[in-house]
């Protein structure tokens, strides 16, 4: 008989993982974990440097001869350029209170996603190459040298990060990853090391003013398209302004809404809205994009893209600019428009032709954000509404990481969704407001070949949707961005099945009672409402 | 007599600390660390989950018999399975941590096995972890078919409509029945 050893031996499997010191652990790149690389036509059409095929999979990533040159030299171009990345290079203190804020360490829990982490990738380099103390103590005072492993980790992990900016919350000094970011993916540019998700919706919008490419005709067919929706839904037929000159509004949201479920409801939810006010607004074709792909690629491409956002209030004569339901579309315009492209004198501070209330938050940039105009009309008792129509919904609010962290839009969407449904539960307190955890798609993270990653990264979200489930019997998580709307639904999917997503404006939609309205059965899904579940068209 | 069951209820905590500690041994040292540390179910949902799953899973394990009943370990196994399996793990080592419930097991209850002399029930038990491995197992290639499910229908609803209103693929929704 074979001899086998006694259990007490068999038991002393070593199951722990060897442990390595972060800077020796190689970076493995598999399908799931990364996102495709730009493509070259892609890279060749926008002037960007060492257009080629690659896989990050492969080795040879194909840098060009000099890459090391080129990036020393723009890191050191940056450091003098941006005060704030120098110092975010030189003051952090490893005190780790970012450590486990990460929405993908927390999911992952790998620990280069630990905000403190990712920005060491950077920072060893700094060290390395710019301290001459450091330089001599190498290792020891947390310096490195770049090698090409370097790039394809700084590849690896800044575009693991959707620049949501829930770490910086936490840091004592105000470090913003985000800003880290997107300095690493500037200088991996400079190498020809990007992602096509974000390059050619970028392209597109530089093309056709949006990131999906649509050209005019087509969005206007789309659009038309949709108010076929609404008049059989509602009876009524609605007339929006296109390209129209000398409205008092200019209106502009993200393209992803136009087409994409279950974004276009929210888009509907917008034609009624203005529709039901009357409202003296235009849709544009060519400022037919509020998000702006070009935040995730350069300082440069985000002013251009940005740039047909006033130029187009110019051309149609517009007095102020409303804008639609969007995360990173806001954060442009709240942080960066006015000193990128302004000041937009030629323009009014926004004031509510409805109710007469002026926007002086919005003085500057001349743009509102449609939950403030919204959430004032209902303030104001100028919207007639019949929530019941949303009972079918149990909602809760997902902020989004940009509006909420990037312009503090807490209370509007809120008190607008408690008006419009009345079965609304908040998330626990440390997932929402300024602590919301990302969807885990923000920064241009939300194509389909990253699904695995984001899952873990959306883990975090998942797990306090599924609690309001389980707890309230939530059954709608609704938010106020696009990408949201389209990383959600699978979000939700995996970690909390039988939640739905919805905009907050597309339970607006639902809810509004139009002047001479058919008999409502549906809702802007055209789905039975309450009640109406036997009724035949 | 007592018997292996009502040892696992008794020392209930030190085999879900055990096993717990195996489990986050498995991922990076400072990771661990710090999913040790921090108790509260949102800011750690990992922990959390792997908590609750696992302390289902000790309860009912010591209360099943000889074969566990899928109905029963399977939502148990879902709360931990499904986070592995987003991990960047291999099939393997996503699923390994149901194992290591012999390790704490054997590791814990060695001395009482011992004494009590519950070999044979110790055998039985583990052969009641082996059959969760394979509903584990199961789980996990669920979760995986599932983002297999979630890429596609991404891709399907990003082209779809799309083509439908350029004219490139016919639409049936605006026509009623064929004539």
């Amino acid at each position: 008989m074979a001899k086998y050893p006694p259990p007490e031996e068999l038991i002393k499997i070593n199951y722990t993982t060897p442990v390595k010191s972060w800077m020796d652990s190689k970076t493995a790149f598999k399908p799931g974990n990364f996102s495709y690389p730009g493509k070259p036509d892609i890279l060749k059409y926008l002037g960007m440097p060492n257009p080629r095929e690659w896989n990050p999979m492969d080795d040879d990533w194909k840098l060009p001869p000099d890459w090391q040159r080129i990036v020393m030299e723009k890191f050191r171009e940056k450091l003098k350029k941006y005060r704030s990345f120098k110092i975010f290079m030189d003051v952090c203190v490893r005190c780790g209170a970012c450590a486990d804020k990460c929405h993908f360490f927390i999911g992952g829990g790998d620990p280069k996603n630990m905000p403190v982490l990712r920005a060491e990738l950077l920072r060893s380099i700094y060290r390395g190459e710019f301290s001459a103390a450091a330089k001599v103590l190498g290792k020891l005072a947390g310096a490195r040298k770049l090698e090409e492993d370097v790039i394809k980790e700084w590849f690896m992990y800044f575009y693991q990060c959707t620049e949501c900016r829930r770490c910086s919350l936490f840091c004592p000094y105000g470090i913003d990853t985000a800003e880290i970011t997107m300095m690493a993916r500037e200088l991996l540019h400079e190498v020809g090391c990007n992602i096509n998700w974000i390059l050619e919706p970028a392209a597109n919008c530089n093309r056709t003013g949006n990131h999906l490419g649509i050209q005019p005709h087509a969005y206007k067919d789309m659009m038309d398209f949709l108010c076929d929706d609404i008049e059989e839904i509602t009876g009524r037929r609605v007339r929006p302004n296109v390209n129209k000159k000398g409205c008092e509004i200019l209106f502009i949201t993200p393209s992803g809404d136009i087409f994409a479920d279950p974004g276009i409801y929210t888009y509907m939810g917008y034609l009624i809205l203005f529709d039901y006010l009357g409202l003296d607004v235009t849709w544009s074709t060519y400022a037919s994009e509020g998000g702006n792909f070009g935040l995730f690629t350069s300082d440069k491409m985000m002013k251009k893209l940005n740039a047909k956002m006033y130029a187009e209030a110019k051309r149609l004569g517009a007095k102020w600019i409303l804008g639609g339901e969007c995360g990173h579309m806001w954060r442009v315009i709240n942080q960066y428009m006015l000193t990128m492209n302004g000041p937009a004198d030629f323009m009014e501070t926004p004031v509510s032709p409805v109710t007469g209330t002026r926007f002086d938050a919005a003085a500057g940039t001349k743009m509102l954000h449609i939950c403030e105009f919204t959430a004032d009309l209902i303030k104001n008792g100028k919207l007639k509404l019949d929530p019941s129509r949303n009972d079918n919904f149990v909602s809760t609010y997902h902020d989004s990481c940009n509006t909420a962290r990037g312009m503090g839009l807490f209370e509007e969407p809120r008190y607008i969704l408690k008006n419009v449904c009345r079965q609304f539960y908040e998330m626990p307190e440390n997932t929402i407001r300024e602590q919301t955890f990302c969807c885990g798609g923000g920064a241009g993270l939300n194509n389909e070949e990253f699904t695995e990653t984001r899952l873990r990264g959306g883990l975090p979200r998942g797990n306090a949707v599924k609690y309001v489930r389980d707890r309230h019997g939530v059954n709608n998580l609704a938010c106020i961005c696009a990408i949201d709307r389209a990383t959600l639904p699978p979000l939700c999917d995996y970690w909390a099945p039988g939640v739905g997503v919805s905009g907050v404006h597309e339970l607006v939609g639902n809810a509004l009672i139009l002047d001479g309205e058919k008999k409502r059965t549906t809702d802007l899904r055209q789905n039975p409402l309450p009640g109406m579940e036997d009724e035949e068209e | 007599m007592l018997k292996l069951a009502d040892f696992l209820v008794l020392e209930q905590k030190a085999v879900l600390d055990r096993w717990f500690d195996l489990v986050l041994d498995t991922y990076a040292e400072n990771t661990a660390v710090l999913w040790k540390k921090k108790d509260d179910p949102f800011a750690n949902p990992v922990r959390h989950k792997f908590e609750a799953g696992m302390r289902g899973i000790v309860v009912a394990l010591a209360g099943c018999g000889e074969s566990p009943r899928a109905e029963v370990f399977a939502p148990m196994l879902d709360e931990i399975v499904r986070v592995r399996a987003v991990q960047d793990f291999t099939p393997s080592q996503a699923t390994a941590f149901v194992f290591l419930l012999k390790k704490a097991v054997r590791e814990t209850l060695w001395e009482k096995v011992v004494e009590h002399d519950l070999f044979v029930e110790l055998l039985a038990l583990e052969s009641a972890v082996d059959v969760l491995a394979l509903f584990a197992f199961d789980i996990y290639c669920q979760c995986r078919a599932k983002i297999a499910e979630l890429r596609i229908a991404q891709i399907r609803k990003q082209y779809d409509r799309l083509l439908k209103r350029s004219g490139l693929v016919c639409d049936f929704s605006a026509e009623g029945e064929e004539p």
